[in-house]
């Protein structure tokens, strides 16, 4: 079958871009100040720095590229509102994640459970991208672009296949490569909460996907 | 709960990571954030257009406020202070309304029967007033009175034959000494 050529087995994992927490963190908090202080210009950078980033969250919540617009317009206007109450005793990366995930879940539980994930949610973009084509189809002797649309709509249904929940712990670890710690600050459970829901996902994305992992 | 895998299951958990992880590849395009950033100038923009005339006025409030020389908080207090007399006195007032507002229950005075009787128009009913004569009077009429019929059905005619008409010189009192003894003296 062609689609074992998209196994995993061969497949090295890139490394994971875990935000630097020194030097960003403290980046953040001057650029937070700043914020605070009515510097409009100090809030587009942190919007800037941290859009692509609250992207994957939300898209790998939603699977759906104008609800992630959407709901980060509203988690930017959030926090825009809100910067000056603000008061830094978690880090602005953790504040502005927590309040992606809230204002994504809310998103979801009015969308409801009757959305259904259609082709043209897939995002053909990366099908361009070097080193996703390589990772996806090293030891592959079969048609590119069938098997790099049908892993993705393939994981997009594994994904939202997950409850809320679940997806979360599996995007924000597998995904953005956050730690335990870390979720569980965003999430505000704890750290063996996160690790069992992981658990969980991970179980149940094994038996979406054995065609690619056996 | 127990997460403990076997080498096949960890192998297979790593592998669907793996798969997962491609997902991070899905970023959106070069022009999405500045894109991104315009829309967001232009809805905070509409939002402030879109602002109510109650909010305009109460951030002019605030910056007034703000501006203001006087100690803010020795001002803040003491209108705190005016608000609470004001909540209090008006709560008190609003008590007052409230129970004269209740609608009056009818008190129902239980009295004692007691029949209407002119206890004046017993014989007997002025019996310790020992000093009235007209009583004693009274009372000797009527025994006199009676004593014919009473004396019929005790005794005979008496030796005469005929009955005398009562009058106070032959009377003779039924009881000599009467209902406290002094009844013919």
């Amino acid at each position: 079958m062609e689609e074992s050529s998209l196994s995993a087995k061969a497949a090295p994992v890139a490394p994971l871009n875990v935000p630097a927490p020194g030097s960003s963190a403290a980046e953040d908090r001057i650029l937070v100040e700043r914020a605070q202080a009515g510097d409009t210009k100090a809030f587009d950078d942190l919007v800037r720095k941290y859009t692509p980033k609250l992207y994957g969250l939300v898209y790998n919540m939603t699977s759906n590229r104008e609800d992630t617009a959407d709901v980060l317009q509203d988690v930017f206007a959030k926090a825009y509102r809100s910067i000056k109450r603000f008061m830094g005793k978690s880090s602005f990366y953790t504040w502005i994640y927590s309040i992606s995930v809230n204002m994504t879940l809310n998103f979801l539980k009015k969308r409801g459970r009757h959305h259904k994930v259609s082709l043209d949610d897939v995002d053909t973009g990366i099908h361009n991208d070097p080193e996703f084509i390589r990772v996806t189809t090293a030891n592959s002797g079969v048609s590119r672009e069938v098997n790099i649309h049908e892993l993705q709509k393939r994981l997009n249904a594994a994904m939202m296949k997950l409850s809320e929940d679940h997806r979360t712990v599996v995007t924000l670890y597998d995904v953005q490569g956050l730690q335990h710690a870390e979720i569980s600050k965003i999430l505000g459970v704890s750290e063996g909460t996160v690790r069992s829901r992981l658990f969980y996902a991970h179980r149940l994305l094994q038996s979406y996907l054995e065609d690619f992992v056996k | 709960m127990n997460h403990q895998n076997t080498p096949d299951t960890e192998y297979e958990f790593k592998a669907v990571q793996g798969l997962i992880r491609l997902k991070r590849f899905e970023q959106p395009e070069e022009d999405f954030t500045e894109n991104f950033l315009r829309e967001f100038h232009q809805r905070q923009r509409a939002e402030m257009l879109k602002q109510s005339a109650f909010s305009l006025l109460a951030e002019r409030v605030g910056t007034w406020w703000n501006n203001l020389l006087v100690p803010k908080w020795g001002l803040a207090a003491a209108t705190a202070a005016v608000c609470v007399m004001g909540a209090w006195m008006a709560s008190q007032n609003h008590e007052a309304t409230v129970v004269t507002s209740v609608p009056a229950i009818p008190v129902i005075e239980e009295k004692p029967f007691i029949p209407k009787m002119d206890l004046s128009d017993l014989p007997m009913a002025n019996i310790t007033d020992r000093g009235n004569s007209k009583l004693e009077e009274s009372l000797l009429r009527k025994h006199l009175e009676m004593r014919p019929a009473i004396e019929s059905t005790v005794s005979p005619l008496p030796a005469s034959g005929t009955w005398q008409v009562p009058s106070q010189q032959n009377a003779v009192p039924a009881t000599h000494n009467g209902v406290d003894g002094g009844l013919g003296r």
